[in-house]
C-alpha cells in the first residue's frame, strides 16, 4: 500500500514549506504575514495528504450507490477539515514553545491526524454499528485485499463485504465518528490488557512447538506464512488475516464479542510508525526513529520476569506514558507502542540483578522505568 | 500389492494433474493483476500453462474463501467443454486446488491447519460434495507430508504409520459420503490416487477411471492418473500402459489418437531406457495422434514435443518438416537438451 510513501510525501511538502531555513529567510518585518503564509501551505500541504488517504477510487466490483455514499462521507469531511484545519494550526502555535519553528508545528499537526486517524478507528459509535462490522470482518476472503490505494478506499471494501441493507448503518456510524475528529473522546475504550497481537502470538508458539488444534483454524495463506521457519515478513494482506484469525480464536474461546472487536480494532489501527518510511537501521535500544522524528518523549515501565538466581529472565510492558507534541485532549493512540520494542531490548543491560530468595523459588515480578527524553 | 513407490510423491501427484495441461495457451489476467509481489500463491505455473480458473481456485483456497470456491465449483462442474488447450475446466480447478494441497514448502503444522479448516467447511456445510472432497484432499495432503518422496521402504516406520492414518482417513471420508458425491468424477480420482498408495489393484483403479467418465463424460484425467501408475517402474508393465493409452484415446471422442500421443509424450521419460526403446509405443500411431493433437487444439508447446518425438523415433522427414515450421524460436523447455542434436541431424543428408 502506498500509505507510507503518501504520509512521507506529505511531511516532506509540509516540512519543506516550514522549516527552519524557510523561516530565518522571512525577514522580521513581514514575520506575521510569514507565519500566516507558511500556515496556509501548511494547511494545503495536510489537505493533499487527507484526499490521498480519504481517496473513493472507482472501483468497478463496488455498487455504486455504496460508491457514491462513501464519496459524499469523504467530501463531507474534507470539507471540514479545510473548515477547522486553521483553528487546528492555530491551536498548536498557541501551545507551541516559545522558539518553536514552523517545522515543529508542521509535526505537531502531522502527529494530531495521525492520533485522529487511528482515534477514528478505534471508536465505536455504538452497537448495532459494531455488529455489522464484526460480521464484515469475519468475512473469508476479505483479507486479499485489492490494490486500493488509499485508505478509504479499503474500508470501503469492508462495506461492500455487509449486506446491502446494514451499509446505511456503517455508513451513518462513519459520519459520527468523522464528526467526532478534533473532539475528546472521553468514552474511549482503553486497549486491553492482554493485546490481539500477544495472544496470536502466543498461540502460534504452540502451533509452531506441536499444538494441533487451535479454536480457529488459519487459513492456508497464514499457515504457510507464520508456521514456516523462519516465518515470513508480513505485509498488509498477511496481517490483516492474522488478525482476522486473532479475532476468531477470541470468540471461539467465548471472549465477549465487544472486548474481541476492541482488542481486532487496537491491533489494527495504523501506528504512528505505519505512517513513516521504515526505521532503517538503527540499534534495537536506541532512541526509536519514529519516536524521534515526531518528537515523543516519555517513560515505559517494564514488569520484568526473574529468575530464581534473581537475575533478569523476560519482560512485559506494564505501563507507559507519552508527551506526544499535538495530541493533548486524548489518548495518543497512534504512538502508544512506539517505546515498546526498544524498552524491552533495553531490559536485560538496564535491570539490576536482585536477590534471590532464600528457599530458591523466583523472586517476583520487578517494575523497572526507562525514560526516553529527546533532551 | 505393493504401494507404487514415487520418487517424489508430491511432485509427482502435482506432475500428474499438470500434465494434461502443459499444452494449453493463455493465462490469467484479472487475477493475476490482484496478486501482489508478496503475495504469491505457491505453485504458480509458467505463463501460457495456467488458466484463469486454476489461479482462481487457488487463490480462494489460499485465503480460505469456501464460498466463492464453491460458487467457482458449481460453474466449472457445469461445463463439460474443453478449453483452447483440450483441457476441462474442472480439470483446471483441481489444479488450483493442487497448487495448495501440494506444496513442497510446507511442513506438518501448515497441513494440520488445512486439514482443520477443511474440516470446519465439511461440518458447516454437510451438504456440499465439495466442502466433502476437500476435505478429503486435505486428509490426502497430510498423509502425503508424512510419506515424503523418498522410496516407501526408506520412510521411517513411525511417519509410515502416520501416512496410513492419514490415507485410511481419507478413504474413509470419500466413502462414508459416497451418496452425496455419486456425481462427482472428482470424487473418483481423489479415490483413484487414494487407492494407488494404498495398494489397490490396477483393475480397482480402471473401475474409478470408467466410473469418473460416467459421472461427466468429458473427465477423463483418471486416465492420465492409470497411465502412470501403469508405467512398469510402478509395478506395471508396457503392455498395460500401452492398452491404457489405446483405450483414453478411443474414449476421448472425437479427437483421434491424441490422446494416445500426449500420454506417452508427458510419460516418455517414465520409460527408462528411452520411450522408443523401452515401450510398446508405435510411432506412426503416436505421429498420428500428435497431427490429430495439433488439428484440434494447436499450440506450440505440442509442436516442440511433436518435433522432439520425432527426432527420437528417427522420423527425419516428419523432424524436417516440424523444425521448419519451429523455426529458430524453439520452445526450451520441450525440448530438455536435444534441440540442437536434433537439429544438426536432421539437417545431415
Amino acid at each position: 500500500m502506498d500509505d507510507k510513501i503518501w504520509s512521507a510525501l506529505a511531511l516532506a511538502s509540509a516540512w519543506a514549506c516550514a522549516t527552519p531555513a524557510h523561516a530565518a529567510a522571512a525577514a522580521p518585518p513581514q514575520a506575521a504575514a510569514s507565519t500566516a503564509d507558511a500556515d496556509r501551505r501548511l494547511a494545503d500541504a495536510v489537505m493533499g495528504w487527507l484526499d490521498k488517504i480519504l481517496a473513493v477510487p472507482d472501483t468497478p466490483d463496488v455498487d455504486p450507490p455504496l460508491h457514491d455514499a462513501v464519496q459524499a462521507l469523504a467530501t463531507d469531511h474534507l470539507a471540514r477539515m479545510r473548515r477547522v484545519l486553521p483553528a487546528w494550526i492555530a491551536d498548536e502555535h498557541a501551545h507551541a514553545a516559545p522558539a518553536a519553528s514552523d517545522s515543529d508545528i508542521a509535526r505537531a499537526l502531522h502527529n494530531r491526524i495521525v492520533n485522529e486517524i487511528a482515534l477514528w478507528r478505534l471508536e465505536s459509535p455504538g452497537p448495532a454499528y459494531d455488529a455489522i462490522l464484526l460480521r464484515a470482518i469475519q468475512r473469508p476472503g476479505l483479507c486479499d485485499l485489492k490494490p486500493r490505494a488509499s485508505y478509504l478506499g479499503l474500508l470501503q471494501d469492508v462495506f461492500q463485504a455487509v449486506p446491502p441493507a446494514d451499509r446505511p448503518t456503517l455508513l451513518a456510524g462513519e459520519r459520527t465518528l468523522l464528526a467526532h475528529w478534533g473532539t475528546p473522546r472521553a468514552g474511549l475504550a482503553p486497549a486491553p490488557a492482554s493485546s490481539l497481537a500477544e495472544d496470536e502470538a502466543a498461540t502460534i508458539a504452540r502451533l509452531r512447538a506441536g499444538a494441533q488444534d487451535p479454536e480457529a483454524p488459519m487459513v492456508p495463506v497464514l499457515a504457510s506464512s507464520v508456521l514456516k521457519d523462519p516465518p515470513a515478513e508480513p505485509w498488509d494482506s498477511l496481517t490483516c488475516a492474522r488478525h482476522q484469525w486473532g479475532l476468531a480464536q477470541a470468540l471461539r474461546r467465548g471472549d465477549a464479542p465487544a472486548q474481541a472487536l476492541l482488542a481486532w480494532r487496537y491491533a489494527t489501527i495504523r501506528t504512528a510508525g505505519d505512517w513513516m518510511a521504515a526505521d532503517g537501521n538503527r540499534g534495537a535500544t536506541e532512541y526509536p526513529l519514529t519516536a524521534q522524528r515526531n518528537g515523543v518523549s516519555g517513560w515505559v515501565s517494564l514488569r520484568v520476569t526473574v529468575d530464581a538466581q534473581g537475575r533478569y529472565a523476560s519482560a512485559a510492558i506494564a505501563d507507559r506514558h507519552l508527551v506526544v507534541p499535538g495530541v493533548r485532549d486524548n489518548p495518543p493512540a497512534a504512538f502508544a507502542t512506539v517505546f515498546d520494542t526498544a524498552s524491552i531490548a533495553m531490559g536485560p543491560s538496564r535491570f539490576k540483578p536482585v536477590t534471590p530468595k532464600a528457599d530458591g523459588s523466583p523472586p517476583g515480578p520487578v517494575i523497572m522505568k526507562i525514560d526516553w527524553s529527546l533532551q | 500389492m505393493r504401494p507404487p513407490v514415487l520418487r517424489s510423491v508430491r511432485r509427482a501427484g502435482l506432475a500428474l494433474l499438470l500434465s494434461v495441461l502443459l499444452p494449453v495457451a493463455g493465462a490469467s489476467a484479472p487475477i493475476a493483476e490482484q496478486a501482489s509481489a508478496q503475495d504469491p500463491v505457491p505453485g504458480a505455473l509458467p505463463e501460457g500453462l495456467t488458466s484463469p480458473i486454476a489461479d482462481q481456485a487457488a487463490r480462494l483456497l489460499w485465503w480460505g474463501d469456501f464460498d466463492r470456491l464453491e460458487a467457482l465449483y458449481r460453474t466449472v462442474r457445469q461445463s463439460t467443454a474443453l478449453s483452447d488447450g483440450g483441457t476441462l475446466g474442472l480439470q483446471w480447478f483441481r489444479v488450483g486446488m493442487a497448487r495448495v494441497f501440494s506444496n513442497d514448502d510446507e511442513t506438518d503444522p501448515y497441513y494440520a491447519q488445512l486439514e482443520a479448516m477443511t474440516r470446519e467447511w465439511a461440518t458447516v456445510h454437510p451438504d456440499s460434495a465439495l466442502a466433502q472432497m476437500l476435505y478429503a484432499r486435505a486428509l490426502h495432503a497430510r498423509a502425503m507430508s508424512f510419506r515424503g518422496g523418498d522410496y516407501y521402504a526408506k520412510v521411517p516406520q513411525a511417519a509410515r504409520r502416520q501416512f496410513e492414518h492419514y490415507l485410511a482417513l481419507e478413504i474413509e471420508q470419500l466413502n462414508s459420503h459416497a451418496a452425496l458425491l455419486e456425481h462427482e468424477s472428482t470424487a473418483d480420482l481423489y479415490l483413484m490416487t487414494a487407492g494407488r498408495f494404498a495398494g489397490w489393484s490396477h483393475d480397482a483403479q480402471h473401475a474409478l477411471a470408467l466410473d469418473a467418465l460416467k459421472r461427466n463424460p468429458a473427465d477423463d484425467v483418471g486416465f492420465v492418473d492409470l497411465a502412470v501408475a501403469s508405467l512398469p517402474k510402478w509395478g506395471g508393465s508396457t503392455a498395460q500402459f500401452d492398452a491404457v493409452a489405446r483405450e483414453a484415446a478411443r474414449l476421448r471422442t472425437g479427437t483421434g489418437m491424441a490422446l494416445y500421443a500426449f500420454l506417452y509424450d508427458d510419460n516418455a521419460n517414465g520409460f527408462s531406457a528411452g520411450l522408443f526403446e523401452s515401450s510398446d509405443v508405435d510411432w506412426p500411431t503416436m505421429r498420428q495422434g500428435f497431427r490429430d493433437w495439433m488439428a484440434r487444439w494447436p499450440n506450440e508447446y505440442m509442436l516442440n514435443r511433436f518435433a522432439l518425438q520425432a527426432c527420437h523415433a528417427q522420423d527425419k522427414p516428419t523432424t524436417v518438416e516440424l523444425l521448419d515450421r519451429i523455426g529458430t524460436r524453439p520452445m526450451g523447455r520441450a525440448w530438455h537438451n536435444d534441440y540442437e542434436a536434433c537439429r544438426r541431424w536432421a539437417r545431415e543428408p
